[in-house]
């Protein structure tokens, strides 16, 4: 029978939320010497640190708060009592949620069935990786690799049915086997309170002398639904797999949008550099999964008093390597000035394409340290984009209209026509006017080079064009307007 | 050898004569012979050259040559030019156009910043770049990113009467006098300082400037380009 053959591994993360800070704080070092100045609105992660829910019972405890005789469900008051520099942290179900969902996405590397579960789990089935990875042993040692690199507190088990494998899970199994026997042994021993039956019928039960799950599962099937209803078939049946799970399996992500709530205010930019680090690494997973480059990010500082700055990274070349991202990032955050702390941080990918095999010069006999699209996406970073052009030639007669700038290194189009003989390296745009003075100092050379121009439109130009040396022995490139041939203009100046 | 002698020379405190500093190792011609045997060769190739001038009196011209054998594939960035760049003028030195970044940093500090980038990238073979003030360890920055790039940097500033002395490869003083232009060398590594040449306005400007009319006001017909 093929239901015999499924088979899913429950995981039970049962404090993500802190769990996350302990991973933030391992990451930002500067958070450790500003604790420990003693600052009031720095979170001191050492000490005792408490998530207390909406009903004001503690639901996540680090170690040093277990130390200080602290334990789960605890109520505030008692807490308080004894420990009373407790510091204590919001319990926040959509962050948890959030960091689940990235868990799974990460996860998806490694198993193609992945559903989030309620309360903090997910339950992957293995039965159709086994073969992929050629025993179940080594598809658990790559996902517990995983598992510890993320850093988060896990428990797990296995059982041929998703609910089994999350009440094993829960209750703090931490088994990994695929023998029947066993994790039915451990069902039964199950006590009733755990079995997360309806409250209503828990107490039904209870009320009748039943104190495992082994005792109820004893009882026939018919006899058990006939009493009490049909919420006990529906337990029951997903409990022995009868009727296969309804799972929502995940998809990957279509759009890569990360937000991350900072440990405490940061007031300088420099500050934000390991947070970044954080993002930028969940966007490189994100991106090595498609095979995509990521050409232009969008990163929104949200600060306090819910105004925010944004900033907007672009990379030429498209780059997926987070450490590239963060390079041009930091010269980005240098010029940048912070109007009010950031709070919160969000990283949202904007343009992406697929990835190619990028060609540096194998044969100039040149080390390539950058590539000419990477050195302009870090000189755009650091100048501003309009700081970097390229000149452009366009299909003109006069010499401040045909000699532009365009976008840097864009590839242009030839224009045909041979190139005039004498053409300085600068120009002035507009010509300058000369005075009489300096005209008497002017020594001409060469011309008149007639440039006729515009004489079908409305503003025709006819220009005598010389080259000249002034007093001081520069060379200049001079005109004369034949409407009225006395005055003299600078156009450029030869080098 | 004594071994007080011995210690000094291990601490590397003696100067030998035979150690002077050798003159540069790579050289690209400048196209013009007269400057070429002042220079030993022409300008120090992978390195950072000086050239002092008012502007505006052939001082493009003159590394013209070297600029258009340094290969057309890699990039050529022009820092902080003092007027628009002509694209005329770069398609007649067989430059593609987008192959040239002109790059505009108000601040010094951008300045060299970026053109220490450009020229360790790897991907530029010449920067141009123009600023006033340069000190020691600026300068030894730019030499290792030249040298480690394989690129080459040239930078023009105004000519100042007082000079801090700074270990250029190479710098060249540029005065304009009525007959051409006057190069005196202020610095160069292993070789003669104040050394002068003056070059021809006509071997300058050959496109303009005929030998024997130079000082006259020309006389062929007038050009014209009518569309």
């Amino acid at each position: 029978m093929s239901a015999q053959m499924e088979f899913w591994l429950y995981l039970y993360f049962p404090q993500l939320q802190l769990d996350k800070l302990l991973v933030l704080h391992s990451n930002t070092p500067a958070t450790k010497t500003l604790s420990d100045k003693g600052k009031s609105h720095h979170l001191d992660l050492t000490a005792p640190l408490a998530i207390v829910g909406a009903d004001h019972q503690l639901l996540q405890l680090n170690k040093a708060a277990r130390q200080a005789g602290l334990t789960l469900g605890m109520g505030l008051a008692s807490a308080a009592a004894l420990c009373h520099q407790l510091q204590l942290i919001p319990h926040n179900a959509a962050q948890e949620q959030q960091q689940l969902q990235q868990l799974a996405q990460l996860l998806y590397q490694y198993c193609a069935d992945i559903a989030l579960q309620p309360n903090c789990g997910l339950v992957l089935k293995l039965s159709p990786m086994l073969a992929l990875y050629g025993g179940a042993m080594q598809f658990w040692q790559q996902l517990q690799q995983v598992l510890q690199q993320a850093g988060y507190q896990y428990h797990f088990a296995t059982a041929q049915q998703p609910l089994v494998a999350r009440l094993l899970a829960q209750q703090g199994w931490d088994q990994f086997l695929l023998q029947n026997e066993q994790i039915q042994q451990q069902l039964k021993a199950l006590p009733l309170q755990q079995a997360q039956l309806p409250d209503k019928l828990q107490e039904q039960l209870q009320r009748l002398g039943l104190t495992q799950l082994g005792d109820v599962l004893k009882i026939p099937q018919a006899e058990l639904v006939r009493r009490f209803g049909v919420d006990m078939l529906h337990y029951l049946q997903q409990l022995t797999g009868t009727k296969p799970a309804l799972l929502q399996f995940i998809q990957p992500a279509e759009h890569f949008e990360q937000q991350l709530d900072l440990l405490y205010e940061m007031e300088r930019s420099d500050q934000l550099l390991g947070p970044l680090q954080h993002l930028f690494g969940l966007l490189q997973l994100y991106l090595q999964q498609r095979d995509q480059l990521a050409y232009q990010l969008e990163l929104c500082l949200q600060q306090r008093q819910g105004q925010q700055q944004q900033l907007q990274l672009h990379s030429a070349q498209g780059e997926y390597q987070s450490k590239e991202w963060l390079k041009l990032c930091e010269l980005q955050l240098e010029r940048l000035k912070l109007n009010k702390p950031v709070i919160q941080l969000k990283l949202i990918l904007r343009r992406a394409g697929p990835r190619y095999a990028q060609y540096k010069t194998l044969f100039a006999g040149k080390q390539q340290l950058y590539s000419a699209l990477q050195l302009l996406s870090l000189l755009q970073a650091r100048l501003g984009k309009d700081q970097i052009a390229s000149p452009c030639l366009n299909n003109d007669l006069l010499p401040e209209q045909a000699n532009r700038y365009t976008t840097a290194l864009e590839p242009q189009t030839s224009i045909e026509g041979s190139l005039a003989a004498v053409r300085p390296a600068f120009l002035v745009d507009p010509p300058l006017v000369l005075d009489a003075e300096q005209q008497q100092q002017l020594q001409l050379y060469y011309g008149p080079e007639r440039l006729s121009s515009g004489w079908w439109q409305q503003q025709s130009q006819h220009r005598d064009y010389y080259v000249g040396q002034n007093a001081q022995g520069q060379w200049l490139w001079l005109f004369r307007d034949l409407q009225q041939p006395e005055q003299l203009y600078l156009q450029g100046y030869f080098s | 050898m004594n071994a007080l002698l011995q210690q000094l020379q291990n601490r590397q405190l003696i100067w030998h004569a035979n150690q002077t500093e050798a003159p540069y190792e790579h050289c690209q011609s400048t196209g013009f012979p007269a400057l070429d045997r002042l220079l030993g060769g022409g300008w120090p190739q992978h390195n950072v050259v000086e050239l002092q001038s008012h502007g505006a009196c052939a001082e493009l011209q003159l590394i013209s040559k070297a600029l258009g054998q340094s290969g057309s594939d890699l990039l050529q960035v022009w820092i902080n030019p003092p007027a628009a760049l002509c694209a005329e003028y770069l398609l007649q030195q067989k430059r593609p156009l987008h192959q040239v970044l002109q790059l505009n940093a108000p601040r010094s500090a951008d300045a060299l910043w970026a053109a220490e980038l450009c020229l360790k990238s790897g991907s530029c073979t010449d920067v141009l770049l123009w600023q006033n003030n340069l000190n020691l360890t600026q300068l030894k920055r730019l030499q290792l990113a030249a040298a480690q790039g394989q690129s080459q940097l040239y930078f023009f500033r105004p000519a100042m009467a007082e000079q801090q002395l700074l270990p250029w490869a190479l710098s060249l003083q540029l005065t304009p006098v009525t007959t051409g232009l006057q190069i005196r060398i202020l610095k160069r590594k292993g070789g003669w300082q104040q050394q002068e040449v003056l070059l021809p306005w006509a071997e300058l400007y050959p496109q303009f400037i005929k030998p024997e009319l130079h000082q006259k006001h020309s006389s062929h017909p007038p050009l014209s380009r009518v569309s």
